[in-house]
């Protein structure tokens, strides 16, 4: 595969992904992700220094395996958490992608993002940078996500459809 | 020392605002205290700058020359261990023209140098130089200045726990305190090495007034309504994960109303609460350490230690274990916006296992990306949305338990020998709302007194 038709196919993935979650269509976004994912959000140390291993310091989320991923996507259907009552409109932005690790059958990819959101007559900007790692199963598969989220004074709520 | 240009004021009838008629039934706390942005001012001037205020740990600056920025009120603050090992407080404010000298949460410098004129002073807050002094033209009488940082006035520790205040017209910190120290300790002794700072910053902020958080932490009323998707998460993850997933706290006592609770104030506006006979105590983290805690401590205290109970030192600060053990360090911004500063402490020598449910734990309830805290912040702001309808004064929240009301220590409070000012016991289902009196006590003492001195000045 060259190169170019590698990055068009990992770009369309990042980019579907801030799709099915802007679009709320919850179980296309799960089926981006191998079972054993892990969704990790580092939390920060110091101005540029983040913390380095999830269980000995405090995370600003870290979930190990797709059912946690699941937990959250049904907590939001079912309507009972005041949090995501009404769902912010949320717009995902993805650029800046770069595949830094090639092997035949993982990736690491990295990029940019932005989620502005809008809640409560309001807009919010959240942003940062992902770093996927990609499997083959069937085609590209993430199987780990980890977030640098820059502004990390959380306005009041921060969950998987935000990053 | 209140360093206000003192003007002429309108004199406020405070005890319009905390309607407290307890033989009638009735303790009430008029809407404004939440949403009127003149109250909020004489808040901070009367309550948050003549108190003492949590200002961070011992754990947070280990070394010489650490320090944590904070604030007291809206006043920025540093907390630095001097190169003498010394800890001292200052005000984050250059004594020439003013720039905050310290501009990260927390980092480690023996000098601190003004970016603006070049000012330098040392981790004790001394100044070492005024850039071009001598060929200034001062006069002697700012050579005869002291131009070093301005060191808060009262700053103590309890058992590495540090509180400062801007005034020294305050009791020391151990009066101030009292038996809340009970809880306290009850945190710090889990361990016979005391607690660790376990690192990683998750802090938030919401669109609230700062006490809903205050009231929040020692509701237990809600748990059963607004956590009820939390609780649903939990079960879920069980039945779809197995059993052994992450633990969490056990919201069926709250349906089962099995265990019991104390409730309890102390002078100075403290409350805390005290949950008993509560399930799946193994599930805690603290519990690997159980059998050490019990047979150092005995075991009433070391089941007071496990146990499920949060602390509320007023106004700054909520001890909260709910599964597992959180610092709220409360930062109010204005009438309607407040920052919410937490970090976790564990015990020292906690086996890693135990220390990773521990960080699940506390990731998974109290974390703004967690299931329960993003409910809670989000009622805040529905609440404080929700008393913009001005034409009422009064809310009903404050009711719940007040018939069971006791001056002075409940049985459990007897056994471990410490002596709240009010007491309630009972049912886990009564989830009383009467352990707000206290606060609201303390909030209604501080401003007649705060409003007292600011008019003698006149």
């Amino acid at each position: 595969m060259d190169d170019l038709q590698l990055q068009h196919e990992v770009s369309q993935l990042l980019y579907r992904e801030g799709l099915a979650l802007d679009r709320q269509h919850w179980d296309e976004w799960l089926d981006l992700f191998t079972d054993d994912v892990v969704l990790w959000i580092p939390s920060w140390i110091t101005e540029h220094e983040q913390i380095s291993d999830p269980q000995t310091e405090i995370s600003l989320l870290y979930l190990n395996g797709k059912n946690y991923l699941k937990e959250r996507t049904e907590r939001v259907v079912k309507g009972m958490s005041p949090a995501s009552v009404p769902m912010p409109r949320t717009c995902h932005a993805v650029n800046n992608i770069v595949i830094e690790a090639a092997g035949t059958d993982s990736l690491t990819v990295q990029s940019a993002f932005r989620v502005d959101y809008y809640h409560h007559k309001k807009c919010y900007a959240i942003f940062g940078h992902y770093q996927h790692q990609l499997v083959q199963q069937d085609g590209w598969k993430i199987n780990n996500k980890r977030v640098t989220l820059m502004n990390d004074l959380v306005s009041e709520v921060l969950d998987v459809y935000l990053i | 020392m209140d360093a206000r240009v003192t003007e002429p004021r309108i004199a406020r009838d405070f005890d319009k605002y905390v309607d407290e008629r307890l033989d009638e039934g009735v303790f009430r706390v008029h809407l404004d205290t939440f949403r009127d942005p003149e109250l909020f001012e004489l808040e901070m001037e009367y309550i948050w700058e003549k108190t003492w205020i949590f200002l961070g740990h011992d754990a947070q600056i280990p070394e010489a020359n650490d320090f944590v920025t904070t604030q007291i009120g809206r006043q920025p603050v540093i907390l630095q261990r001097g190169d003498d090992g010394v800890v001292r407080a200052f005000l984050n404010h250059c004594t020439h023209r003013g720039p905050r000298l310290c501009k990260t949460q927390r980092g480690n410098t023996s000098r601190h140098t003004c970016p603006y004129h070049g000012w330098m002073f040392d981790s004790q807050g001394k100044c070492l130089m005024v850039t071009d002094e001598d060929a200034g033209g001062y006069s002697d009488t700012f050579k005869a200045m002291s131009h070093d940082l301005h060191q808060i006035a009262r700053l103590e520790s309890h058992r590495g726990f540090y509180w400062g205040s801007l005034t020294s017209d305050v009791p020391t910190l151990a009066e101030y305190l009292g038996d809340a120290t009970v809880f306290i300790d009850a945190w710090i002794d889990q361990s016979p090495n005391e607690l660790e700072w376990v690192k990683g910053d998750a802090n938030f902020t919401y669109d609230g007034n700062w006490k809903m958080v205050l009231e929040n932490c020692l509701d237990l009323y809600h748990a059963k309504t607004l956590h009820a998707s939390f609780g649903n998460a939990v079960l879920n993850r069980f039945k779809n994960m197995g059993e052994d997933e992450r633990k969490a706290i056990n919201l069926d006592d709250f349906v089962n109303a099995t265990a019991n609770v104390s409730y309890y104030n102390f002078e100075n506006g403290h409350g805390a609460l005290w949950i008993h006979n509560q399930s799946n105590q193994e599930d805690r983290p603290s519990y690997a350490m159980y059998q050490e805690m019990e047979a150092r401590v005995g075991s009433k205290r070391a089941e007071m230690m496990l146990s499920g109970k949060v602390a509320e030192i007023f106004p700054s600060i909520l001890f909260v274990e709910s599964a597992t053990f959180q610092m709220r360090m409360i930062r109010p911004i204005s009438v309607d916006k407040t920052e919410v500063y937490a970090f976790c402490l564990a015990p020292k020598g906690e086996p890693a296992e135990a220390r990773a449910l521990r960080i699940r734990q506390y990731e998974d309830f109290f974390s703004t990306s967690g299931l329960a805290t993003p409910d809670d912040t989000a009622v805040y702001r529905a609440a404080q949305e929700g008393h913009q309808a001005r034409v009422l004064e009064w809310n009903q929240g404050y009711h719940r338990g007040i018939e069971q009301l006791q001056q002075g220590p409940d049985e459990k409070a007897k056994e471990m020998g410490f002596n709240p000012t009010l007491s309630i016991h009972g049912s886990i289902a009564m989830q009383s709302e009467a352990v707000y009196i206290g606060p609201y006590r303390e909030w209604l003492k501080k401003m007649k007194t705060g409003q007292d001195n600011a008019l003698a000045k006149l």
